[in-house]
């Protein structure tokens, strides 16, 4: 074997190992004590709302560059920021140092917020074959994937199911440990919003107010313009409320109520027992983003371009917040702050009970994801390309 | 033949003078120097030249609207200033040299793609302004989007939504569904004339496309939300095509829903068969070809019989593709057809308007009607007895004009004119008055107010003028009511109101009635109303120029709403008017997709009744004015400035490029213009080496600048140019020259212009059978005159004029003699015999005589056909074609395994061809003869299939030539 043939096959042999290298990288995961931001919205409830020390934000702690628009929501699990990112990959970032901790690649792009907790992270991503995938953290390997066809809304995890629209209009129940489909719903249409789940013993749970059945109910909007109310164990439709308009917000629940917009510009508040409206209130254009719900107020946004707080009871106006741009980007309440962003490329933070503006970033793009915290800091990506991590 | 034809392609393309078209073509006149502004808004930069400011500042309230609606809609923000350029008419529209095609008189406004640039005229009224502003901004948005998404999504190779849909998405979210879209899709159904999807090619770029268009995303809309459109382009990087990108939104295939829809719209207009019909059931259809329009009846004194006039009625057509006035008798033109004046072929009849313009007929028999002639709109008098035209009007301040209406007495007129502002009013003019000496001064406006006025027509008695508005309270909506101007008081009163398009009145002859066409009821019916009036002495209000008070009045004019409903058509019903004895009415009705001409007794015609009280709102005697377009606000805008050229990058190509005059180099060629286009560069940059050696050497490169800002479009440049060539009678040679060039080209109107270049260039000629380099500084001269009326159809002209005469002198600076000189005529004619059919003939003779003369290529299927490409050489050419061309095949579709191949239309030939090209002796004349095929596959791709033999004129040859080609027809 003379040099120039030993030189081919050391250089096939590279080649045919890097082309067999798992597309799965991830360096050690620290184990973190702060309960992180887990779904979209933060918690089963799609609240957005966490009654904690209001964090300080004046400066960006770093900015993390995604390469591609980032146009979903990050999560925080076990102290790393997940994204998915349209550069085909679900990134791994430490939520401290903004350094990149891994990888998942894919075939296609990562259309959807993912979901999870330390052992297994689970997020679905447009394919014709297999689009949801549970990803094991510590084995770094595919837990398992199952085919449901486009999924353009995130998963939700509750219990030991995991909830998930996709663009039939079907929402799924999976078994969160083997990815088995516990039971299937077809709505009309698409299925673009998150679903909110609730417990049969909700804490705040008033008598006027309580749920006409025991059973565990997950909730959730379609295209088709109706919000459904199914049983979690069973996926037997409760009752379902139909708006002028197709629902891509995801609804939050909050004190026997729930909470979502419509793209026919209303904000609905309906009394979860029995699926009839409490309130609603119109705003200027339509709304794709999904309310926030604290223990007075609800806040949206809308593409008239401001930020809405209502009252939860009333659907009274509290105030609004005018910004440049359409906002799309679901709030978040942290302490007495607000934090979403717009359109006209800000990340906003206002004071949540007057609405006054505290603070706000100016990127070099559209920001239509929405933030996530993490002890003391909101990360929030941006079409500019880069994945923000604002704090103190 | 081909160097000559591409060096003067070469030259006019680059003088910029047509509408890329080179060798004929029809001209883009500059007409008018704008001094160009700039009014900065929050999301566009508005150019406007002075006299439109106020539009502008209308333009910039109507395009943020827009803008947040569309945002809204799309989900996207545009980040960069939208450009908008604004005109104040459409005849001034026409001149924009943003694009370099000519623009069709139909055209409302366009895009532009490159950079992004809606350019919209303004035409009178301020919805209609609004609504294609938001059509072109929803363009505009899709141009922004789509690459946005996929850009993200990292795709960069990706299907545009299809032209139906998205020009029917444009309708849909710049309008509210009307009466008239309505009624083109109705006749679609219950014609049973609805498209398939896949058969929507047939009527593409037409209207009905758009109407076809919009319709479905209506559709789209009602069944399954606007937001599902908007999410139809964030899923654009899902799929390769439009069907499945459509199926993966709606979760339907396109097919399925379309079959959705027209189950849907069949349920919805079958029930009106049993109480109203088709146009053609009830009343007498009079015209068959071509659109048929603007029927006015008019009594003539038969010279053979004075004491019993014939009747007949005067109407305007477009039946061989250009726009004419006709008359015919009243039993229809099958009976008796006459045409009047033939329009679009000459510089006073540009243009007729002929959807746009009604036609006013004298009871003594000259009808006024508007041409567009030159730059602006001229009045004209007809006289149907003398068979000619026996007055013109044009007015310096008016750059449009329409539908003019005679007084009782003949001496007068009122018309609809358009100033420099934009601003349509009602004018008057006296022809009577010292018309040519002071044509101005006999003019006088009637209304002078912001609003639209339309149609006006003339009472019998003298005192009233009715007219459609939309100075109503509803006209903010777009809605047209009828008005009646009275010339005693000046005092305009409301005759109707109400969110209705009331249009086109006339009076009968009596003057007791008006009819008028009306989409109360959402079907456009003609409807009949009376007029009572104080019949108060008429003085000579058009002697008084003061403009009428455009106070609504509730005066005298009339009050009643006993209104007769005369029509209950499926369809539509226009343009009303009363035969001479008032016992019949004429009318344009809709059906087939075509406008033709009908009648209907009035005796025991009444379809019902109809309810015309006029809403006190509109009468309102408190308010002056009844609403004002809005404007931008001050905090909206940033103010306006000079404008100033900025270049910018325009088109580029790799391409087969210039060469001063030996044909084309490869290379790449770039253009940067100014935001107007008044302004070009072109660059060429190509390299023709063979090795390193002559790397430098061997650069080609040119620049040229062109100024298309005044009606003398010119331009300069340098070039450096070597490369190889091949020539019959030298064999191959290398050639390099360098130098510089001037162009200069002056449209005299539409279809005739001048062209001129000089070059003065250092060549160097290497021809590879001679020893020696010949060098030479030459210095060439180009002038041609070149005319062009045809029109064509899709594989080539069809009627018209063609012609190109050129005269060429190369002189040789260094030896002082000359190099060669060249004259060139080609004359082609285009005899129409029907609508698609013609005899097309075509006269060319070449010579050329120097020292180094230019010799030309004849044979193959563009000039001698029978005969190999090339297969004659010299430097004399004569040439003559003779061709019958007519249609074969309309619409055919071809079915495949993989699918179908449809291909909308194919025309036979047979032609007799005779031509030579020699050197210096003129031995005979070679002929062919055959029939031959042109099928035309879509855009400006012409196959062409011709079986010939030949000819010596003695002998006819055996063989049979076969010969496949592409191109247009001569």
């Amino acid at each position: 074997m003379n040099k120039r043939t030993l030189l081919l096959f050391a250089w096939s042999v590279l080649l045919l190992c890097m082309s067999c290298t798992s597309a799965f990288k991830l360096k050690k995961i620290e184990s973190s004590d702060s309960p992180g931001w887990k779904s979209f919205r933060g918690d089963a409830q799609n609240t957005g709302f966490i009654s904690t020390l209001t964090p300080t934000l004046d400066k960006l702690l770093w900015k993390y560059d995604m390469n591609r628009a980032v146009k979903f929501s990050p999560i925080i699990v076990g102290g790393m920021v997940v994204v998915g990112s349209l550069d085909k990959k679900l990134d791994f970032i430490d939520a401290v140092s903004g350094n990149e901790l891994g990888y998942y690649k894919i075939a296609s792009l990562v259309s959807t917020s993912p979901c999870g907790d330390e052992e297994t992270i689970y997020f679905g991503w447009y394919n014709t074959k297999e689009s949801l995938y549970a990803l094991n953290l510590p084995k770094k390997q595919v837990r398992w994937k199952v085919i449901l066809g486009d999924i353009s809304a995130s998963p939700k995890l509750k219990g030991d199911k995991i909830f998930v629209g996709t663009g039939d209009g079907s929402m799924w129940a999976l078994e969160k440990t083997t990815g088995r489909k516990i039971w299937q719903f077809k709505s009309q249409n698409s299925i673009l919003s998150t679903p909110a789940c609730l417990e049969n013993s909700a804490p705040w749970e008033s008598d006027s107010l309580s749920l006409n059945t025991n059973e565990e109910m997950v909730y959730f909007g379609s295209t088709d313009g109706f919000l459904y109310a199914l049983q979690a164990k069973s996926g037997k439709l409760n009752w379902k409320f139909k708006a002028d308009g197709g629902i891509y917000s995801s609804p939050a629940i909050h004190d026997g109520m729930i909470f979502f917009g419509s793209v026919d510009g209303y904000l609905y508040a309906l009394y979860l027992k029995d699926g009839s409206m409490a309130w609603k209130f119109r705003t200027g254009e339509d709304i794709y983003s999904s309310p926030a719900v604290t223990e007075s107020l609800v806040y949206i946004g809308s593409n008239d371009y401001c930020m809405y707080a209502l009252n939860q009871k009333t659907g009274e106006l509290s105030w609004k917040f005018k910004t440049e741009g359409l906002v799309h980007s679901s709030p978040i309440v942290i302490g007495d702050a607000l934090f979403f962003g717009s359109y006209d490329g800000n990340f906003y933070e206002l004071n949540r009970y007057t609405g006054e503006l505290l603070w706000k970033y100016q990127t070099k793009g559209m920001i239509s994801a929405s933030p996530a915290y993490y002890d003391g800091r909101i990360y929030i990506g941006s079409e500019d390309g880069y994945m923000y991590c604002f704090g103190r | 033949m081909k160097r000559i034809f591409f060096l003067i392609a070469l030259f006019i393309w680059f003088s910029g003078s047509s509408s890329g078209q080179y060798y004929f073509g029809k001209n883009k006149v500059q007409y008018t120097d704008f001094e160009w502004q700039v009014l900065t808004t929050r999301h566009f930069e508005i150019y406007f030249y002075s006299a439109e400011r106020e539009i502008a500042e209308i333009a910039a309230g109507c395009a943020e609207n827009s803008y947040l609606f569309l945002e809204n809609k799309f989900n996207h923000r545009i980040a960069r200033k939208i450009p908008l350029i604004i005109y104040s008419s459409s005849n001034y529209f026409a001149q924009t040299n943003v694009i370099p095609s000519l623009l069709p008189e139909n055209v409302a406004g366009f895009t532009e793609f490159m950079k992004g640039r809606m350019v919209i005229p303004f035409d009178g009224s301020y919805f209609r302004f609004a609504r294609v502003i938001q059509h072109e901004l929803v363009h505009t948005f899709v141009l922004q989007k789509l690459p946005y998404v996929m850009k993200s999504h990292r795709k960069f190779n990706y299907p545009g939504p299809p032209v139906w849909f998205e020009e029917g998405l444009a309708e849909h979210w710049s309008r509210e569904w009307d009466s008239e879209a309505d009624m083109m899709i109705r006749d679609l159904v219950i014609s049973g004339r609805f498209l398939n999807q896949e058969d929507i090619y047939q009527v593409e770029g037409t209207y009905l496309m758009y109407k076809m268009g919009e319709a479905f995303c209506g559709y789209l809309a009602e069944e399954f939300g606007d937001d599902k459109i908007g999410l139809l382009f964030e899923n654009f990087w899902k799929a390769e095509n439009f069907g499945e990108i459509f199926r993966l939104t709606f979760n339907k295939n396109l097919k399925e829903v379309w079959e959705d829809w027209e189950y849907s719209l069949k349920k919805k207009y079958f029930p009106a068969i049993e109480t109203k019909d088709l146009p053609n059931r009830v009343s007498t259809q009079l015209t068959f070809d071509g659109i048929n329009v603007k029927p006015e009846p008019v009594s003539i004194s038969d010279p053979k019989n004075p004491t019993a006039p014939l009747e007949w009625v005067v109407f305007k057509s477009n039946k061989l593709g250009y726009s004419s006035i006709n008359m015919m008798s009243p039993e229809g033109e099958k009976k008796k057809l006459k045409t009047l004046l033939k329009g679009e072929r000459s510089p006073q009849f540009e243009s007729l308007h002929l959807l746009k313009s009604k036609i006013g007929v004298s009871r003594d028999g000259k009808i006024v009607f508007i041409s567009k002639s030159q730059e602006n709109d001229a009045l004209y008098v007809y006289d149907i007895k003398q068979r000619k035209i026996t007055d013109k009007r044009s007015f310096p301040n008016l750059v449009e004009l329409s539908s003019p209406t005679w007084s009782p007495d003949g001496n007068k007129a009122a018309f609809v004119g358009v100033d420099k502002k934009g601003f349509a009013d009602l004018y008057g003019i006296d022809f009577s008055s010292d018309a040519h000496s002071g044509e101005y001064d006999s003019l006088i406006v009637l209304t002078g107010d912001i609003y639209e006025e339309q149609n006006p027509s003339w009472s019998p008695d003298g005192r009233h003028i009715i007219f459609s508005s939309d100075r109503g309270s509803d006209g903010e909506k777009g809605y047209l009511n009828l008005f009646v101007y009275d010339l005693i008081t000046r005092k305009i009163s409301a005759l109707t109101s109400g969110e209705h398009y009331d249009m086109t009145p006339e009076w009968s002859p009596d003057g007791k009635n008006i009819i008028f066409s009306s989409d109360r009821n959402g079907y456009y019916e003609i409807y009949l109303l009376p007029f009572h009036t104080q019949q108060d002495t008429v003085r000579q209000p058009l002697m008084d120029d003061a403009p009428a008070d455009s106070q609504l009045s509730t005066g005298k004019p009339n009050r009643n709403t006993d209104a007769t409903q005369l029509t209950s058509f499926l369809t539509g019903a226009f343009d009303p008017s009363f035969s001479s004895d008032g016992k019949t009415i004429y009318f344009t009705a809709y059906e087939g997709y075509s406008y033709q001409i009908h009648k209907l007794s009035l005796e025991g015609n009444n379809a019902g009744s109809a309810n015309f009280t006029v809403s006190d709102s509109s009468l309102s005697s408190s308010n002056r004015v009844a609403w004002l377009p809005q404007r931008i606000e001050g905090g909206e805008k940033s103010g306006s400035v000079k404008y100033r050229n900025r270049f910018s990058f325009d088109i580029a190509q790799s391409a087969i490029s210039y060469d001063a005059v030996y044909g084309a180099v490869g290379g790449f060629q770039a253009a940067f213009t100014d935001m107007l286009g008044n302004h070009q560069y072109f660059f060429l940059i190509g390299n023709s080496s063979e090795s390193s050696r002559d790397f430098l050497s061997s650069f080609n490169f040119g620049v040229t600048y062109l100024n298309r800002t005044h009606r003398l479009n010119y331009g300069y440049g340098l070039f450096h140019l070597k490369d190889e060539y091949y020539d019959e009678f030298y064999g191959f040679y290398t050639e390099r020259q360098y130098g510089g060039l001037v162009l200069a080209s002056y449209p005299l109107s539409k279809f005739k212009r001048i062209d001129a270049s000089f070059f003065l260039r250092q060549s160097e000629k290497d021809v590879y059978i001679e020893t020696k380099t010949r060098e030479a500084l030459l210095s060439t001269n180009y002038l041609s005159w070149i005319w062009d009326t045809s029109i064509w159809d899709y594989v080539g002209p069809i009627d018209g004029t063609r012609f190109n005469f050129t005269l060429g002198f190369t002189f040789d600076l260094d030896k002082g003699e000359t190099y060669n000189k060249q004259i060139l005529c080609d004359v082609r004619k285009y005899l129409r015999i029907r609508k698609n059919s013609c005899f097309a003939f075509r006269a060319m003779g070449f010579s050329s005589s120097g020292k180094e003369p230019q010799r030309l290529y004849l044979g193959g299927s563009w000039s001698l056909r029978g005969y190999d490409r090339q297969a004659f050489y010299g430097r004399h050419v004569i040439l003559i074609n003779n061709e019958l061309r007519y249609p074969l095949i309309d619409n055919l579709s071809i079915g495949f395994p993989f699918g179908k191949i449809s291909l909308q239309a194919i025309r036979g030939a047979l032609f007799f061809d005779a031509g030579n090209a020699w050197e210096n002796e003129f031995d005979q004349l070679y002929g062919s003869f055959g029939v031959g095929a042109r099928i035309s596959l879509g855009y400006v791709v012409v196959l062409r299939l011709d079986v010939s033999r030949r000819t010596d004129f003695n002998k006819i040859s055996s063989d049979t030539d076969f010969d496949f080609f592409f191109g247009w027809n001569f």
